[in-house]
């Protein structure tokens, strides 16, 4: 059983409700949201359904940028709206695949746009967009058209077992055709989230997002790619320039910041002195990482 | 490099002995960034952002053209690198929030005398009193009398004798690294800028502080394309730059573009921007969070505030830091200037240690960069005018190793620098996107990246158009995409004050915008009602939309 639901965002609450499978959820109030969940966990405790969606429940958040998100305030009035027209499509059998595991792997949704009021929520036309945040992070937002959209809930009605899928490709020095990535790993999503947090884990490396439907035998229907992004190196380069190379480089570097971030000339050439400095370097080898920790 | 070729330890060979010129052995490049985003609504007779601007000017500002002149004036020679960013420089040349400045003001001059009377039994106050009227008054001559309500000649003035480097910003201060799928966005935050400050300071850019220190790899290109030649990049931008910097942060390094990176010096930032250990926090100085707007009797104070009873700062503020409790005690402006000064020596100190420390290690003189919101010194931090007055001062007078310094000068005489490609960096929390891409503010992006591939298309469309009417409207349309893109908003909705205030302008600018591009596509601009947008957002009067193309 879940505790304190209500505070909760609604959002959150209507994405518990979805995997409770509560009908016309989008369209209740909070507190109508929250007897409803409770009613129904009661329900499917007893029916001994309960410990899946327990597990998945437990939204503990990965990204440090989703994490304040508890202690937002309901959204506005447009937002409840918009998310009415929303469940009218889920009517219409665009059904919204909730992966069991879309809480808990490596990338977290951006909770729901809020705040929009009259902004559009979509501009109908269908693209999937890549962004850098920091060495080990990206964000990708996707919009889809209306016929993509009949599309996908084609695809749900005829492939087996179908699943929503961000499909990250590491694509450093290569030209992208389709199939010659470096590597690459899927992360279930749901579609109707609109944006995600990838953690792509690795610094100064290029990287493209696919959004697409992966069927039960593991074939990928490709909706969407992206630009390719690179992101940033969170170490010192391996290149050296010979032409400016010297024996001072490792003492300017770190009286600039570089190994430890922070430490004054004053506290270096003390240092210096000790003969610390030096072993210091020698044996951590690692620069101290402005980018978040993993 | 002897010392380095015998294997011997380096700091064992004092930095005299291998410096054998008597001149200065290193320079100090400060810079202050001064930017508040474009607030003005000229449809309501009262608003509460626009007082942003009114506090900058008056605390902050004017005590720096006061602190330049008085240099000046002595025969200091000194030399300050200075943002003023387009949206800043259009509200300081705007005549409606000139005339609401001084109205402001008056206030405060009023309320200052009333001070002065309320508080005679109370000798500590009333002198305090007494000194902000005279400020205030004071304030008024310099803004009125002396520059004629612009404060952008006043700046310009300090630039043309030689002592301020003025340089540009993102014409809207748009975070460059999040528009990396729309470059005609980063194109136009370059151009619309270089145009601007042409328009404001009879010449054209040399450098740019390019909005939140943000730099990813190709920026450089487009500040090249635009005659830039110099920009300011964070720490880590250098150091994880490739190749490998040969003088860390000190000394500048080129582009592939041929566009010069100077980078942050971390240790002279710390000390005054850290919390715990930095200048402003010491127990003289003033505290910005009792004020009289919240203290005094509501009835009394009440023609001072919002005028829907709302209490806000009035920036009469009578009580020191003290200490880390709530207890206060009265402000003492003798002690207080005592410390800027001791703070001022301080610094100087630690950069003349840090300046022979370096120059021991270069072939070239080190120079050591510190930048700084402009706010920060008289808005945040009360006596930080006087501390600069102090520090630059003493430099001129007492300092035997030290010299400030602008980078186009620093470039004069060392043009021959390392080339590598900086990496991508911002001076923001963490050092890279996560303060305007985060939970709070993301839902932002699909709006200013659509509404900037449509801007890109009506540009290209209608490039040839010789309609007034379509090319007003696109050019509005220009003005609204860039007003959105201002990376204020997403940095309001990340900090959680004013949100609602940021929401509105995000939501405000798109639609307007979108109006725009449905109304010139479906051949039906609205004269009258573009004709009121073009008088409220009326930044940029010159800005010609084919700048997106």
């Amino acid at each position: 059983m879940i505790k304190n639901l209500d505070r909760l965002v609604k959002e959150k609450l209507l994405s518990i409700a979805k995997k409770l499978r509560i009908p016309n959820a989008s369209t209740l109030n909070k507190s109508e949201l929250i007897s409803k969940i409770k009613k129904e966990e009661v329900k499917q405790s007893k029916q001994k359904s309960a410990p899946k969606s327990k597990s998945k429940l437990k939204t503990k958040s990965k990204s440090p940028a989703t994490r304040k998100q508890t202690s937002r305030i309901e959204p506005p009035l447009a937002i409840r709206v918009r998310l009415k027209t929303r469940s009218v499509e889920a009517q219409q059998g665009f059904v919204h695949p909730y992966s069991e595991s879309a809480m808990h792997v490596e990338g977290e949704p951006s909770h729901e746009i809020r705040y929009e009021h009259d902004l559009p929520s979509s501009y109908g036309v269908t693209k999937i967009v890549l962004m850098v945040r920091d060495p080990y992070w990206c964000y990708t937002y996707w919009d889809f058209s209306a016929p993509t959209r009949s599309q996908i809930t084609r695809w749900y009605r005829e492939l087996t077992g179908p699943k929503a899928v961000l499909r990250i490709y590491d694509v450093t020095n290569r030209n992208f055709d389709g199939t010659n990535a470096n590597s690459f790993f899927d992360l279930d999503i749901n579609f109707d989230a609109g944006n995600w947090y990838l953690e792509v884990g690795k610094p100064d490396r290029s990287f493209l997002v696919e959004i697409g439907i992966r069927d039960q035998y593991g074939r990928f229907y490709v909706i969407a790619r992206s630009n390719v992004v690179r992101t940033p190196r969170d170490t010192p380069s391996d290149v050296i320039d010979e032409e400016w190379m010297s024996r001072e480089f490792e003492l300017l570097y770190a009286a600039s910041g570089g190994f430890k971030i922070g430490i004054s000339s004053g506290e270096l050439m003390d240092r210096i002195k000790k003969g610390v400095l030096f072993r210091e370097w020698l044996s951590s080898g690692a620069f101290s990482s402005r980018a978040s920790a993993k | 490099m002897f010392c380095s070729a015998n294997g011997c330890h380096p700091a064992l060979f004092p930095a005299e002995l291998q410096q054998s010129e008597p001149m200065k052995k290193g320079y100090l490049l400060l810079l202050l960034h001064a930017h508040l985003p474009f607030v003005r609504h000229p449809e309501h007779p009262y608003f509460l952002e626009e007082i942003w601007l009114y506090e900058a000017i008056t605390e902050t500002y004017i005590p720096l053209v006061e602190s330049f002149d008085r240099l000046v004036d002595e025969g200091v020679d000194f030399r300050v690198t200075m943002t003023i960013s387009p949206p800043l420089a259009s509200m300081l040349a705007d005549e409606l929030l000139q005339n609401r400045y001084l109205a402001h003001l008056d206030k405060l001059i009023e309320l200052s005398g009333k001070e002065i009377e309320r508080n005679q039994n109370h000798n500590e106050f009333r002198e305090l009193s007494q000194k902000y009227h005279e400020d205030f008054k004071r304030a008024r001559f310099v803004f009125e009398n002396k520059y004629h309500r612009n404060l952008v000649t006043a700046f310009k003035k300090f630039q043309d004798l030689g002592k301020l480097d003025i340089i540009t910003c993102g014409a809207t201060h748009g975070f460059l690294p999040l528009m990396e799928t729309v470059p005609q966005s980063i194109r136009a935050q370059i151009r619309v800028a270089k145009e601007h400050y042409e328009s404001m300071f009879d010449r054209s850019p040399r450098g740019i502080w390019l909005p939140e220190c943000g730099y990813a790899p190709g920026v450089d290109k487009i500040l090249s394309e635009n005659g830039i030649q110099y920009f300011f990049l964070e720490t880590h931008g250098v150091l994880h730059g490739s190749p490998r910097p040969k003088f860390g942060v000190y000394a500048p390094v080129y582009c592939p573009s041929g566009v010069a990176a100077f980078s942050r010096d971390m240790e002279s930032s710390k000390q005054v921007w850290s919390a715990e250990e930095g200048y402003p926090g010491a127990s003289e100085y003033r505290e910005y969070y009792r004020d009289i707007g919240f203290d005094c009797d509501f009835d009394y104070i009440k023609p001072y505030i919002h005028p829907d009873g709302i209490r806000i700062g009035t920036g009469l503020k009578y009580f020191r830091i003290t200490g880390s409790t709530n207890h206060k005690e009265p402000y003492h402006p003798d002690w207080a200037r005592g410390k800027a000064a001791e703070h001022a020596g301080n610094f100087m100190f630690n950069r003349e240690k840090q300046i022979e420390f370096l120059s021991g290690h270069m072939d070239r003189k080190p120079l050591v960069v510190a930048p700084y919101d402009a706010e920060l010194f008289g808005h945040w931090w009360y006596e930080g005018p006087q501390f600069l007055e102090f520090l630059l001062k003493k430099i001129f007078y007492d300092s035997p190793t030290l010299q400030t310094m602008t980078a186009w000068e620093y470039l004069k005489e060392y043009p021959s620098n390392q080339v590598m490609t900086p990496s991508f960096s911002s001076w923001g929390h963490k050092g890279y996107s996560e303060v305007w891409l985060e939970g709070s503010n993301d839902w932002i992006y699909r709006h200013l990246h659509e509404a900037s591939n449509r801007m890109h298309a009506l540009a290209k469309k209608f490039h040839g158009s010789d309609d007034g009417l379509v090319c007003r409207a696109l050019n509005q349309a220009a003005r609204e995409l860039l007003l959105a893109e201002s990376s204020d908003w997403a940095f309001i909705m990340k900090t959680g004050t004013m949100v609602p205030y940021a929401h509105q302008r995000t939501r405000d600018h798109i639609n307007r915008f979108t109006r725009i591009y449905e109304d010139v596509n479906n051949f039906r601009v609205d004269e009258v009602w573009l004709r009121d947008l073009e008088a409220k957002d009326n930044i940029f009067p010159k800005i010609d939309f084919r700048v997106y193309a």
